[in-house]
């Protein structure tokens, strides 16, 4: 009965939800590498004000993005106060051994502060709006170039979409078979390690038998439907890539642009 | 009163985005000793009530009873081996849940988390295997080298081993032959007449005709009627308007009643049926 | 999609003195099967399980290879080399809906078959659409599979089965796991790809009420077929079929309880309405 969601991908239908995956996910790699050219306030109120931009044409609530900052708060956090009290040089106005406090340190940690949660917003802009189909539709893509080398860039995909498929039908078998054993008089998340150690037997044996059956007799439905291998298959699924595609990555050059501009104030 | 439902609702993930409600407002009793059906469509909430009589699942709204337990919203996950021990059920697919590397070890799993010496355990093993019809020769082997029916049987064998006083059977014969559907609907019966409290999930018609004496249908998380075989089985418009079908036996008595055949009351078994046929015929 | 009716006495599969034992197994799964199909027929496999009724169907289009005999399918000998071109003829339905799904989509899995088989995507579009509308399930077109059920995810297999236009479709305990609507729906279907698509139906099942509606009955007992006739002939002998574990069509046993009540009323298969017929003039000459 679970209904998991993998990537937390909200259904929408917004200009972000409907553009080619493709074209988000370059929009995101691009994202990540020119955020190092922001290097003062103006390039980041320009980054900032563009992301913000972007969750607006998402019809996505702001609250799920802050979420999205959440688990990675410890981490950001901690980095910051490195930055904040490990750079040297300016004038510090307080200092204590090698820890040492200046306006610029405490700039620096604010940028990487915003660095930081702009990478996050961004990377849970197309998280939330791309199925995990898309994702690997647009992986299989991307990696086409790897064909060259023989990589099986089409096994490999069609491995992610049925891996991906079957997420929820394996949470379900787990589900089912903790449940039967806790009618047997299990208790999860009881006793010491040991016990509960023991306690996860009953359960990884069945779920390993299951995912195994589910995996011989899906491949003999496969061979039974003629599957021979990547070589001389055709593709029902097909991306478009459209005008707002094009728009999109335009957009992210005129920012590229822009920042370089800005930086050299 | 083995069993009470007063007012349970269940809602699936019931603070998230995706909720969605499982069991709506149920209300119903079921005897010591008494052997209920429960119909209804896929999905109608047959699956999610069961379990809660074991606290598998708790209510989110209302109160179960059963015999001196009580499960209610705020019960905990502490403390439910005892009523756990009291209720056996046996899952759909039931040999999904085999895990040990021998039979014996597998039928023994559930006395020996229910406080059982282990030497106990593996005795009880054995007359459990007897129980389902395998041989004593199966003990040793690992339950995987078995056949699928034999499995199930494994399976079923390690839940009656609790020797719990309510034993749910969900589908337990699905995707088996008729023989081996036959002997283990008569195994049920057997522990039924010896006093096992039995409530049955189930889509043949012609099991909960025979067997049970209580039938609840579910429809769309609701329980939508609480009777006897007898009176749900005669109710044509009912079944017709719930998309419920009729025994085998209810349908052709209709179609001699049709042609001027006079039963007392329509037959819902196969041995009603011609027990009336005869009496007609014989006079 | 029109039956030819000249073909209508065909024989389409034929098996010679097939014989199979799995790897480690000391008694073949099936040994010497002599079998005769005829092509739009509808046949039941029946027998208890482990009698050899699902290596019967896998050997059918080659997902396992015989020790020795000849199968040959339409008019073309199963061999290695063939078999690409068999499987396109066969198509097989597996019991549990929810391992046989290969697409993340209701059209992703139809078209499976079809990007197996390197059909350009404009042809591939319009099957997809042709066999969804042929099992009802065209407005689930975009839907994943975790939000159908069990008898819908059936259907999506048929659909991906006929999408590739088999001419035969082998049903291996298609049903079994649906509950009664499911299975209602599912036997419509299939019985209306016989009738308008002329497609040759092998249906692997335990339930009685679709194999009284079967052309031809094949009982399988211990890897052997033990019967093989209409409908009537198989059922003529209920004791010898209740022997092997297999229960006779309800009507059949009404028919065996009166007998054994001191009724006067033959043993011979009666549908249900001859049955009506039958007892109705006994009730009248009373």
């Amino acid at each position: 009965m679970g209904k998991i969601i993998v990537g937390r991908y909200l259904p929408g239908n917004s200009l972000i939800h409907r553009l080619d995956p493709r074209a988000k996910f370059i929009a995101t790699f691009i994202f990540v590498a020119i955020i190092f050219l922001a290097n003062n306030w103006a390039t980041y109120l320009a980054l900032g004000l563009f992301v913000l931009w972007a969750v607006y044409l998402s019809k996505v609530s702001l609250t799920f993005f802050i979420k999205g900052v959440r688990p990675m708060l410890f981490l950001i956090l901690f980095t910051v106060a490195l930055q904040i009290f490990f750079t040297p040089g300016g004038n510090p106005f307080w200092q204590w051994g090698i820890l040492s406090l200046s306006k610029l340190s405490i700039i620096n940690g604010i940028f990487i502060l915003l660095r930081f949660t702009l990478i996050i917003f961004i990377s849970t802009l197309l998280t939330i709006t791309t199925t995990p189909l898309q994702m690997s539709d647009a992986i299989e893509y991307l990696l086409r170039p790897l064909r060259k080398i023989h990589f099986p860039v089409d096994e490999v995909a069609l491995m992610l979409s049925i891996a991906l498929q079957f997420i929820p039908l394996l949470s379900d078998e787990t589900t089912k078979i903790m449940n039967a054993q806790r009618a047997r008089g299990v208790d999860f998340g009881e006793g010491n390690i040991i016990k509960q150690i023991k306690a996860i037997v009953p359960i990884l044996i069945p779920l390993f038998v299951s995912s195994f059956n589910i995996a011989y007799d899906l491949s003999i439905a496969m061979e039974a439907r003629g599957y021979n291998g990547s070589a001389g298959r055709t593709k029902y699924r097909q991306l478009h890539w459209q005008k707002p595609d094009t728009l999109v990555l335009t957009s992210f050059g005129l920012l590229t642009i822009i920042l370089l501009i800005l930086r050299s104030y | 009163m083995a069993i009470i439902f007063q007012n349970v609702t269940h809602v699936y993930q019931a603070d998230g985005p995706l909720a969605y409600t499982g069991l709506k407002d149920i209300s119903f009793q079921i005897r010591d000793g008494s052997y209920t059906a429960i119909i209804g469509r896929t999905g109608s909430g047959k699956s999610t009530l069961v379990q809660h009589i074991n606290a598998l699942l708790k209510p989110t709204a209302g109160k179960i009873t059963v015999s001196d337990h009580i499960i209610t919203p705020e019960t905990k996950n502490k403390h439910l081996k005892p009523l756990r021990k009291k209720v056996g059920v046996v899952f759909q697919f039931p040999e999904q849940q085999l895990f040990a590397d021998t039979v014996i070890k597998d039928i023994s799993f559930g006395p020996k988390n229910f406080g059982m010496a282990e030497k106990d355990a593996e005795q009880l093993a054995l007359t459990m295997l007897k129980k389902v019809n395998l041989s004593s020769e199966l003990a040793q082997k690992s339950p995987f080298e078995l056949s699928g029916g034999q499995m199930r049987r494994v399976a079923i064998a390690g839940v009656l081993a609790s020797q719990p006083d309510i034993l749910i059977l969900d589908e337990p014969t699905a995707g088996l032959d008729p023989k081996g559907h036959q002997e283990l609907m008569e195994l049920f019966a057997q522990l039924n007449r010896q006093g096992t409290t039995i409530i049955l999930i189930s889509h043949q018609m012609e099991d909960v005709a025979q067997y049970s004496n209580q039938v609840l249908v579910m429809e769309k998380a609701r329980l939508i009627r609480d009777d006897t075989p007898q009176a749900i089985f005669t109710d044509k418009t009912f079944l017709q308007e719930h998309q419920l079908l009729q025994p085998e036996s209810t349908k052709f008595a209709r179609l001699l009643a049709d042609r001027g055949f006079k039963f007392a009351r329509l037959p819902i078994t196969t041995a009603d049926l011609v027990n009336q046929i005869v009496k007609e015929l014989g006079s | 999609m029109d039956v030819d009716y000249g073909e209508i006495m065909k024989t389409l599969i034929d098996l010679k003195n097939v014989t199979y034992t799995y790897d480690e197994m000391k008694v073949p799964a099936l040994s010497d099967i002599n079998l005769r199909i005829l092509a739009h027929t509808w046949v039941a496999v029946v027998g208890v399980n482990g009698s050899g009724k699902s290596t019967l169907a896998r050997l059918l289009n080659g997902l396992l290879t015989a020790d020795s005999g000849d199968i040959i399918i339409d008019g073309m000998a199963l061999t290695a080399d063939s078999v690409w071109d068999i499987r396109k003829k066969v198509g097989i339905i597996f019991q549990n809906p929810d391992h046989q799904f290969v697409g993340a989509t209701v059209e992703d899995d139809v078209a499976f078959g079809l990007e197996n088989l390197g059909i350009p995507r404009d042809q591939m579009v319009e099957l997809v659409n042709w066999a969804l509308e042929q099992v009802n399930m065209l407005e689930f077109a975009h839907k994943a599979p975790q939000t159908l059920s069990g008898g819908q995810k059936q259907r999506v297999a048929i659909a991906g089965v006929i999408a590739t236009r088999p001419q035969i479709i082998i049903m291996d305990e298609s049903t079994s796991m649906l509950d009664p609507q499911g299975r209602q729906d599912i036997m419509k279907i299939m019985q209306y790809l016989q009738s308008e698509l002329g497609i040759t139906i092998l249906s692997i099942t335990h339930d009685m009420t679709e194999v009284i509606h079967a052309d031809q009955v094949v009982v399988l007992k211990e890897g052997q077929i033990i019967q093989s006739g209409s409908v009537e002939q198989i059922f003529a002998n209920p004791k010898e079929l209740a022997k092997l574990g297999l229960n006779p069509p309800f009507t059949q046993q009404v028919q065996l309880e009166l007998i054994k009540q001191g009724i006067d009323i033959d043993s011979k298969y009666l549908s249900e309405q001859e049955m009506v017929d039958e007892l109705w003039q006994l009730y009248s000459k009373m």
